[in-house]
């Protein structure tokens, strides 16, 4: 069950919101959300139920446990080290065993198995979120004895259990025990979640097409203006797919009187990549920074130093997001260029005007999609190529003039989508013409509903991550 | 001992035996396919089905039986029957999922043979089985399929 699918939207979240109106206490309505949560998570794969009970006890057991012992001593130490080991197994067995065996059978010759297994919902997210409750209880930034059914709505909730925001723990369960649930917020929230659904379902869905195009052509055939066009489709698609759920995961928190957090800052409008990964999965980038960053010196430590420990946070970032090698090149990628621009290029940048620095940070970005969107080094190797010309075919084809008149429009709104001015333009048209505006918000819910019931499943692509 | 410390080692004893449960279920180990081929025999709706040799398994699936570590393929007499059934021992679990590939083609082409002529093919079809368990592709259609499969992984995990 997905945020865009049918059931979710007419029958799951209307009937979880009806209940959680009709009900006042804080702790009927935490149950609520707690049985809600493992009926979302259950509808993917039950079994996997018991994983995320199990893991969302042992986690707040340990931070209390975590709290009760004495800070900094061996036994304290010892406690944090075993309970992040656990997670991280758990996170390992799933989500690298077939890399790891991969890359042992290539460098040895071996021919070990992995064993197969799906990936169970939100893993990627609920475990960073623990660790990182566990590591604040560890420091004593936290009290972490909050009570069990808070915590457990609060990492289990379903608005953000698949794919994120990694929100603490600490912000979310006062929040749990004093929900703003209100006709206003259910408000706010309706329209949040249909910014996030037209983000996903009539923009995301429906650029794919472009790069699907693309990616089905043999790479020596590929005009330069077909590559970038195709780059420029995966760009987008994985913007509005991943923001366009965020929007929808912050939409449906809000309604039920929860503020989860940004995700997003129209990361396509930054002005140097520095700038980029501040809007881009800033719940992601503020979890490398408070847990693996700041705890290995960040940058108040000499050069050397501070060059390991961004490469070494950036190879992180880029595993976490897959288990492959093109994934850590990837997030390697941007370590050296965030070295470069914070070393030489952050002044020469500043002169230039807003225009071209954004131009330069889409540039950098479009090649580091390239990494990210090849499902191995020739490929991502080939498509560069293409992307500058490569194999000498010609500047512009047919075909890509072809696919460049076809969606044009549809590149015109994902470029103007993925700026402030239309959410500027419904804030304006919702003061000054309200009437108008409720009536676009519901033309275009309507549209993105028949968009839904015709295509075909488009999951969403960061739910693999 | 404190209430917290006791609730963390029984959650982490939980995880430990559930992931042991979840790896145990996945493990299929390798054993003779003749051992799957005896099994089958018994079972109801197979004495009825034609056996293939490896040239059926060529013509059907695509599969170069050499490259395989064993197979079982048995077909139904009837033009008129989608039933099939299909065991193939892969060198390893990728190799397996290449030949998954070479299943839902062949379920495809099975779906397009029985639309609109067939319900009650077309029933076995919809509830077909194909699936790899470990180094092993099943291809099932029949309205046994189910019971096959149980007793094809019986017989591997026994």
């Amino acid at each position: 069950m997905t945020f865009s699918s049918l059931i979710f939207i007419f029958a799951f979240l209307p009937a979880v919101l009806l209940l959680y109106g009709l009900v006042r206490p804080a702790r009927a309505r935490t149950v609520i959300m707690i049985a809600a949560s493992l009926i979302f998570y259950a509808w993917g794969n039950p079994v996997y139920v018991i994983l995320l009970v199990l893991s969302t006890v042992f986690n707040y057991y340990a931070g209390c446990d975590l709290a009760e012992t004495e800070r900094g001593s061996r036994l304290q130490q010892r406690i944090f080290v075993a309970a992040v080991i656990v997670n991280l197994l758990i996170l390992g067995y799933f989500k690298y065993c077939g890399f790891l065996v991969g890359t042992v059978n290539a460098l040895l010759k071996t021919s070990f198995s992995a064993p197969e297994m799906p990936l169970p919902l939100g893993l990627s997210f609920f475990t960073f979120k623990a660790i990182a409750w566990i590591a604040d209880a560890r420091s004593g930034k936290i009290n972490p004895r909050c009570g069990l059914l808070w915590f457990a709505a609060s990492i289990m909730m379903f608005p953000t259990i698949s794919m994120g925001p990694i929100d603490r723990m600490q912000d979310i369960v006062p929040q749990m025990r004093r929900p703003d649930f209100s006709i206003a917020n259910v408000e706010k929230g309706l329209v949040l979640f249909i910014v996030g659904l037209i983000k996903k379902v009539l923009l995301a869905d429906n650029i794919v097409d472009l790069y699907n195009s693309f990616r089905a052509l043999p790479v020596g055939k590929v005009s330069v203006l077909m590559a970038w066009l195709g780059m420029a489709a995966f760009a987008f698609q994985l913007y509005f797919d991943f923001s366009g759920y965020s929007d929808m995961a912050k939409g449906i928190s809000l309604m039920f009187g929860i503020r989860a957090g940004d995700n997003f800052d129209h990361p396509y409008t930054a002005v140097s990549v520095t700038d980029f990964w501040r809007r881009w999965h800033i719940s992601l980038s503020r979890w490398f920074r408070d847990y693996i960053y700041i705890p290995l010196g960040g940058n108040r430590v000499t050069v050397g130093r501070h060059v390991r420990n961004i490469l070494i946070v950036w190879a992180l970032t880029g595993l976490w997001h897959g288990a492959a090698w093109t994934y850590v090149a990837w997030g390697v990628y941007y370590g050296l260029v965030l070295l470069l621009e914070k070393y030489f290029l952050i002044k020469i940048l500043e002169k230039l005007p807003k225009p071209v620095r954004i131009l330069y940070t889409m540039f950098i970005v479009m090649i580091g999609w390239v990494f990210f969107s090849s499902r191995s080094f020739a490929e991502a190797a080939a498509t560069c190529g293409a992307l500058f010309g490569g194999g000498m075919h010609s500047f512009a084809d047919s075909r890509a003039l072809y696919y460049l008149r076809t969606n044009l429009l549809l590149l015109v709104f994902c470029v103007l989508g993925s700026t402030a001015w239309p959410f500027r333009f419904y804030t304006w048209t919702q003061k000054k013409y309200p009437v108008i505006s409720a009536v676009g918000t519901v033309l275009l819910t309507f549209l993105a509903v028949a968009f839904m019931v015709y295509s075909t499943y488009q999951p969403f692509l960061y739910a693999a991550f | 001992m404190k209430k917290s410390r006791i609730m963390l080692i029984l959650s982490g004893l939980g995880l430990v035996v559930f992931m042991a449960a979840l790896i145990w279920s996945q493990y299929y180990p390798d054993i003779p396919m003749e051992r799957i081929a005896a099994a089958l025999a018994e079972q109801p709706g197979i004495a009825e089905m034609r056996t293939e040799d490896a040239s059926g398994l060529r013509r059907y699936y695509s599969i170069d039986s050499a490259e395989t570590e064993g197979f079982v393929f048995f077909r139904s007499n009837s033009i008129m029957s989608a039933d099939e059934l299909l065991v193939v021992r892969a060198k390893d679990h990728e190799e397996a999922l290449l030949y998954l590939e070479s299943a839902r083609k062949r379920l495809g082409e099975v779906t397009e043979n029985f639309e609109n002529y067939g319900a009650e093919e077309m029933t076995k079809i919809e509830s077909a089985i194909c699936e790899v368990r470990g180094k092993y592709l099943i291809f099932a259609v029949s309205d046994n399929a189910s019971d096959w499969e149980r007793d094809i992984l019986g017989e591997i995990k026994k």
